[in-house]
């Protein structure tokens, strides 16, 4: 079996072999034309731009670039001047973008070649990955089963393996869902920290942008370009273990409201960061239990002011679930709204008193319930929809509600052979920390080591 | 005062008129009655903690002032 090259490793050879950039693009295009396709995973390649890229990166040969010559594709609500980018809905295919997204403009300073976009649910509105216009991906380690959302294709195209890294949005898990059902490591960085210019918005007050990738440190070197950090490089502090971190245990809400095998499998994980040095403590988190649905609030009605319009004359080119998800925001009056969004810096501070002044990160699963296959949750928008679409989000949506930082870490497989996943949750701007902690966790776990995808470009010969 | 359920079904008659179906429709007034339910009986209280409407500002000085314990 051939082996996946990460973001960190395929820099690291083009730095030393330049001639290496235009083979690897050659066959990442046609792991994207063939293995994507078979995964329906890509909305668009770009083989003129990513071809002229590359003859530029060689041309200036300037190789100190973070990520010279590594080759992305990116989540279709990731605007680049003059592409054709349909944020997962039939209501933007002739959509032509009239500016490029700001991560896109850093990841290109960074030395990185763009390669096109990759399928996600409409507008980013969904968490099961489902999507009628685009069809909807399939997930590499099974394609019978979901990817998650809305990520989707990010998530589907990094785990088999065709890009080591694809910028996601997430406004309620949708880089978290994903990753987790992929395997992926998936940042949700802190709201705010990433600027979001030109990225399609679903909720300005929840949106963030970060990456999918197969190591905490690929995430880390990505963090770092796209929040400009030029300081020390986060990959060097995030080696440094997690001796005396506390880790706190939620004693309300997070596993009350998930299957008992995988609170079992992430209950194992948290005893393992005791023998890594860690402090573990059982935690209560106050005004958590309404935080699911405050984010469900505002992520409507701010979806159904900027689709306003194609609600009114569009609507029956929409899917029925984002229809009927968008409608829900038109339902909800002004004073509802407002609460949702004043109610989130009481709860964030008192989170932050009484919680994160007791540890430094938080742990909890990140699906609720075992990933389901393309067929069971293919519920479009019927009542079963609503309460699937609710649960799916119950570790995910209170993060965004609050603002705080979280990555999602594989840590093994469940009884179908899908990965299963836990979350890291840290206070406002403590990334390093949580990839630390995450990377401490990986060293240990080595999830890549000992499990592949049925669907990768490792599968090849 | 109107009842949340009255108030959501006056909304959706503006949705009615341009023929989404009555099924979708009434996922999402179940969907926003639902989440309307889950909002704190307690808001009349609410203000902002530290007087900033920008919730990035807010998380950064909330951040600076748990440094600074």
């Amino acid at each position: 079996m051939n082996p996946l090259l990460g973001v960190e490793e395929t820099a690291s050879i083009a730095r030393s072999d330049p001639s290496f950039v235009a083979g690897n693009l050659k066959q990442v295009l046609n792991g994207l034309e063939t293995i994507g396709a078979q995964l329906n995973c890509v909305s668009s390649v770009e083989t003129d731009h990513a071809v002229s890229t590359c003859e530029q990166l060689l041309r200036e040969q300037n190789r100190a670039l973070p990520l010279f010559g590594v080759v992305l594709a990116h989540k279709s609500l990731y605007q680049r001047k003059n592409w054709h980018c349909d944020g997962g809905s039939k209501t933007l295919q002739n959509h032509t973008c009239g500016q490029t997204a700001a991560p896109i403009s850093k990841l290109d300073s960074a030395g990185a070649i763009d390669c096109g976009r990759v399928n996600c649910v409409e507008f980013g509105l969904g968490t099961t990955g489902h999507n009628d216009y685009t069809g909807t991906p399939k997930n590499p380690w099974n394609p019978e089963f979901i990817c998650g959302g809305s990520s989707s294709g990010s998530s589907a195209a990094v785990a088999a393996g065709l890009v080591p890294a694809s910028l996601g949005t997430d406004t309620g898990g949708s880089i978290r869902l994903p990753a987790a059902a992929c395997g992926l490591v998936g940042l949700k960085p802190t709201y705010g920290l990433i600027n979001c210019h030109g990225i399609m918005a679903l909720s300005p007050s929840l949106d963030t942008a970060g990456p999918l990738t197969r190591s905490v440190r690929d995430a880390a070197i990505i963090l770092d370009v796209i929040t400009d950090n030029t300081a020390s490089p986060t990959t060097q502090e995030i080696e440094n273990g997690i001796e005396g971190f506390r880790i706190g245990w939620p004693t309300n809400f997070f596993m009350e409201g998930t299957d008992c095998s995988i609170v079992a499998k992430v209950q194992e994980v948290f005893k393992l960061a005791e023998t890594c040095g860690a402090h573990l403590l059982d935690i209560c988190l106050p005004n958590i239990e309404t935080a699911n649905a405050l984010n469900m609030i505002i992520t409507a009605v701010e979806g159904a002011t900027i689709h306003e319009n194609t609600l009114e004359t569009r609507h029956q080119d929409l899917s029925e679930q984002s229809l009927s998800r968008l409608l829900v925001g038109t339902l909800i009056p002004a004073l509802d709204y407002q609460k949702a969004l004043s109610l989130r810096g009481i709860t964030a501070k008192r989170i932050l008193d009484e919680t994160f002044s007791c540890i430094d990160i938080l742990i909890t699963p990140v699906w609720p319930y075992a990933i389901p296959t393309i067929h069971d949750s293919n519920l479009g928008a019927n009542p079963s929809a609503a309460e699937m679409v609710f649960r799916s989000g119950h570790n995910t949506r209170p993060i965004n509600y609050l603002g705080f930082p979280a990555i999602a870490l594989p840590i093994g497989l469940d009884s179908n052979g899908l990965p299963l996943s836990l979350q890291l949750v840290g206070a406002p701007y403590s990334e390093r920390k949580l990839l630390r902690a995450a990377r401490a966790l990986e060293r240990e776990l080595e999830f890549w080591a000992h499990h592949s995808p049925q669907i990768s470009v490792a599968r090849q010969s | 005062m109107e009842s949340k359920s009255t108030n959501s079904h006056q909304n959706a008659h503006k949705y009615k008129k341009v023929n989404v179906e009555e099924a979708v429709m009434q996922v999402a007034i179940e969907s926003a009655n639902y989440l309307r339910s889950q909002i704190p009986e307690k808001c009349q209280s609410v203000s902002n903690p530290l007087n900033i409407n920008d919730y990035e500002k807010l998380l950064r000085t909330l951040a600076d002032k748990s440094v600074q314990k």
